[in-house]
């Protein structure tokens, strides 16, 4: 009778540990299987969002950086960028009664970004300002659209061919009586020039304004060792200089102006924010079957109403979700894609009301996919797969739907990226059927 | 003195028994029984071929002998010997080389374990009681697929299950003159635990997992007969059917899913369901068949099995599968039943079968052919006879046609029943 036990044993342990795993692909039941479906979303537009912040107020940290330029976009229409901010007497070499005026210059330091032709000759012209910006009561900002009148004399002209070795010495020579005059009020140090509240009262502050012909944007360094009114002089043995430059302490006057004309475009008819163009609506040239745009600084961005996935079966659910924009071919040969996209809720009056964000609170972006040797396969890929199941679920969904996708809107007055979309814009769902 | 021998002897065989027990429930529960792909199906792979007479091509309906509990049809208690009791174990070990157009691959599995006793209770009424497997699954798969509706992404999807369906039962028999009938009452239970995960290979994503347990419990009777008769002073005739109803089980289902981010692993719960009165249909099966049997020496069995697994439901869902038929022949030779040498007292046997099962993937029927032999060979020990069987069974299930799977398999079936004198009354003491 052992015996017998024993060679049950065998059979037992002989029985072990098989691995079949992946054999018979087509047995398994057609039941369960991971699938996409694609949706165009038909409703999507351009929308223009006509007012946004350029200032960070008495509070918030001071913009580090400031844009300056004009640009003919052939898809968005003609964008200028017009920074203004307040200056302060910072010191430098020390004046005395023996030293006289050799010139007055206006000084940036150019940080690296530029949009646009730079192998056209740009004239820019410094103004001041006849009276400081007023800011808005509510929140203390400035924005894009706020106008604050300047001296209509220029305190000097400028022309200099955009690239970058001459960026980097952005040095315009300023009119030399208003050196004079501040020269004079630092020598014999009036009140003025010794209270930087007196100052900033007095002389207002300084707005760079691009000709309507210059053919680029060019950004530069805001910081207070950056941008600089400078006065030089000289005594026997030393070239000396004394500066003014923007002050923390009234970082909210410093702001963009920032205007689009979009004449002679589609976009033209966007006069107010609460108006759309609908992607089929835009007929142009290069653009295949319509087109839809985003771009800094002119303040275009994309509207779209997501179509909701039918309830379906019990069993199904989404595993993941997508938004997919596919950049117009050539349309980025001057004006570079946008690294990001940020997913906004939109209502109707096509305001940016607040970021999407993922299920762990982090805010829901976008980025380019490339494929290498396949520029017809880039994208931007916007996972929007917690906010879309959420979506879903809600049963008023219906008009809860709407969404913007731009540039972040903290990118809006300091980057002129922008994105064509010339191919209807698609929402991926992969759902996953498991039972 | 002879008393307490004697009860220290039945203690000995129930402790065997108990290990013995102990040993299958681990084969049926706990091994890594990873087999057939083929068992994903329903309530797993029925056995084909199993029973004492695996080698005769598995023929069960109108066997009956006083050597091997013919479980398979109850009717058949009544050829066992009045005065003794029995003990059958069998089990059976398969290797199966597996391929499909593409590829193969080869798996080792144990299984159609059994475990019965029988014995006379008063006259003609005799009675059984054991344990066997009914069905099977094990299976675990991993398959690498394009998304549907994608040129480019693909998934992973991972299917396995274990389990299977396996009855306790009691029966009786009972002998009017030629006619013999039979009940067994089965306690049929077992878990079938399906599980499976989808993970799409797509960045950001969810992936599901899937588990799908059914936990099944019934009695389920099969009745017996079996009519034998002389044709001739040498020769004998045995015609036998043994069917159940068709019986809705009673069984459980708990269903659980998740879905869970493959970035920060967060899941979600999906389904959290538990369904307690539910059930599953087992259908009306019968086998029928004869068994003619010529001067002791040669005998020659046939028979069908039908069960109507079209009408197969889990949880009133029609599964939408096709009847199970079987048909089956052996014929053994036993040269001596008390031959002078060792060979004339073999029982030599051939068998072979042929089944279409229920199963129909992608148009194409899984249907099974196999051809059997074995020997049965009598041992004399003290006070017990043991028939120690062992049946080679070697055969094909499915086929490689529309990329479904072909199994080549070869089984050995060991089975041993042994008989002892328990109810002999020794004339001297």
């Amino acid at each position: 009778m052992r015996n017998f036990l024993f060679i049950f044993c065998l059979i037992f342990c002989w029985a072990c540990n098989n691995d079949v795993t992946s054999i018979g692909q087509d047995l398994i039941n057609d039941e369960s299987y991971v699938e996409l479906v694609q949706y165009n979303i038909e409703n999507s537009a351009t929308i223009k969002i006509d007012s946004f912040p350029t200032s960070t107020g008495k509070t918030g940290s001071s913009l580090t950086n400031l844009i300056v330029g004009a640009f003919h976009d052939p898809i968005t229409g003609l964008t200028t960028a017009q920074p203004y901010f307040s200056l302060v007497p910072t010191g430098g070499s020390t004046i005395n009664i023996i030293h006289n005026l050799d010139s007055i210059t206006f000084n940036l330091q150019y940080n690296g970004q530029i949009w646009g032709d730079t192998n056209q000759v740009q004239t820019f012209r410094l103004y001041q300002l006849s009276r400081l910006p007023i800011l808005d009561p509510l929140n203390d900002l400035l924005y894009n659209t706020t106008h604050t009148p300047y001296n209509p004399t220029p305190l000097g002209t400028y022309q200099i061919l955009a690239k970058t070795q001459n960026l980097n010495k952005f040095c315009m020579r300023l009119d030399d009586e208003v050196g004079k005059e501040l020269f004079e009020k630092v020598k014999f140090g009036n009140e003025i020039v010794t209270n930087a509240h007196y100052f900033v009262q007095y002389f207002k502050g300084i707005t760079l304004v691009p000709d309507e012909n210059n053919s680029c944007i060019f950004g530069f360094s805001s910081a207070t060792d950056s941008v600089s009114i400078q006065l030089h002089f000289h005594d026997a043995e030393n070239q000396l200089s004394y500066k003014f430059t923007p002050s923390v302490a009234y970082s909210e006057y410093t702001y963009e102006n920032i205007h689009n004309d979009a004449a002679g475009t589609p976009y033209d008819v966007l006069t107010e924010q609460t108006q759309s163009l609908s992607f089929y609506n835009v007929k142009v040239p290069n653009a295949r079957y319509g087109q839809v745009v985003t771009q800094g600084l002119s303040g275009y961005a994309i509207k779209m109403r997501l179509p909701i996935a039918p309830a379906g079966d019990k069993y199904k659910t989404i595993v993941k979700a997508e938004i997919v924009l596919r950049p117009q071919q050539g349309s980025y040969n001057e004006i570079k894609l946008s690294e990001v996209l940020y997913l906004y809720q939109s209502n109707s009056q096509n305001d940016l009301v607040s970021t999407i964000n993922k299920a762990d609170g982090s805010v829901i972006t976008g980025s380019l996919v490339r494929e290498e040797n396949k520029p017809e396969e880039e994208r931007y890929v916007i996972n929007i797969t917690d906010y879309y199941n959420s979506l879903c679920q809600d049963a008023n969904a219906d008009g809860k739907n709407y969404v913007i996708v731009s540039v972040p809107a903290d990118l809006m007055s300091s980057n002129f990226n922008r994105l064509t979309v010339d191919r209807i814009p698609v929402l991926n769902i992969y759902y996953a059927r498991y039972e | 003195m002879h008393a307490t021998n004697k009860i220290y002897s039945y203690m000995k065989k129930i402790i065997l028994l108990y290990f013995l027990s102990i040993l299958l429930a681990h084969q049926l529960y706990s091994q890594n029984n990873t087999g057939t792909p083929y068992s994903m199906f329903g309530i797993g792979l029925l056995q084909d071929n199993y029973g004492p007479y695996t080698a005769m091509g598995g023929v069960s309906a109108a066997m009956r002998d006083n050597n091997n509990i013919n479980f398979l049809n109850p009717a058949s208690y009544t050829a066992l010997d009045s005065n003794r009791f029995y003990f059958q174990f069998g089990i059976t070990g398969e290797y199966v080389n597996i391929s499909t157009h593409q590829e193969n691959s080869s798996y080792r599995v144990a299984q159609n374990a059994s475990l019965n006793m029988a014995f006379r209770v008063y006259n003609n009424l005799f009675a059984s009681l054991g344990f066997n497997q009914r069905s099977d699954i094990g299976y675990d798969l991993y398959y690498y697929k394009m998304i549907n509706g994608s040129d480019n992404e693909y998934y992973n999807q991972q299917v396995s299950g274990e389990g299977g369906l396996n009855d306790f039962y009691l029966g009786f028999a009972y002998r009017f003159w030629n006619l013999s009938v039979g009940l067994n009452s089965s306690v049929v239970f077992g878990n079938i635990e399906k599980r499976e995960t989808l993970t799409p290979l797509i960045s950001d994503s969810y992936y599901i997992n899937s588990r799908n347990k059914i936990a099944i419990s019934d009695v389920i009777f099969n009745i017996g007969l079996q009519y034998d008769m002389k044709l001739s002073p040498k020769s004998k005739l045995t015609l036998g059917s043994a069917f159940n109803l068709s019986s809705k089980m009673n069984a459980r289902k708990d269903l659980e899913s998740y879905k869970i981010n493959s970035s920060t692993q967060v899941n979600e719960t999906l389904d959290d369901e538990k369904l307690n009165n539910g059930n599953i249909s087992y259908p009306f099966r019968i086998i029928s068949g004869f068994a003619y049997d010529y001067k002791d020496k040669w005998m020659v069995s046939g028979d069908y099995t039908f069960q109507e697994m079209s009408a197969y439901k889990e949880f009133g869902i029609d599964q939408e599968y096709n009847d199970y038929h079987k048909i089956a022949i052996g014929a053994s030779l036993l040269p001596a039943r008390y031959g002078r040498f060792w060979w004339q007292r073999n029982k030599y046997i051939l068998g072979a079968y042929a089944v279409r099962s229920q199963i129909e993937v992608n148009n194409v029927h899984i249907n099974t052919y196999g051809v059997t032999c074995g020997i049965q060979m009598p041992v004399y020990v003290s006070n017990r006879e043991l028939s120690l069987g062992i049946a080679f069974d070697l055969g094909l299930r499915g086929t490689e046609k529309n990329g479904l799977i072909q199994e080549k398999y070869a089984k050995v079936r060991l089975n041993i029943a042994f008989k002892e004198g328990w109810f002999m009354k020794r004339k001297i003491d």
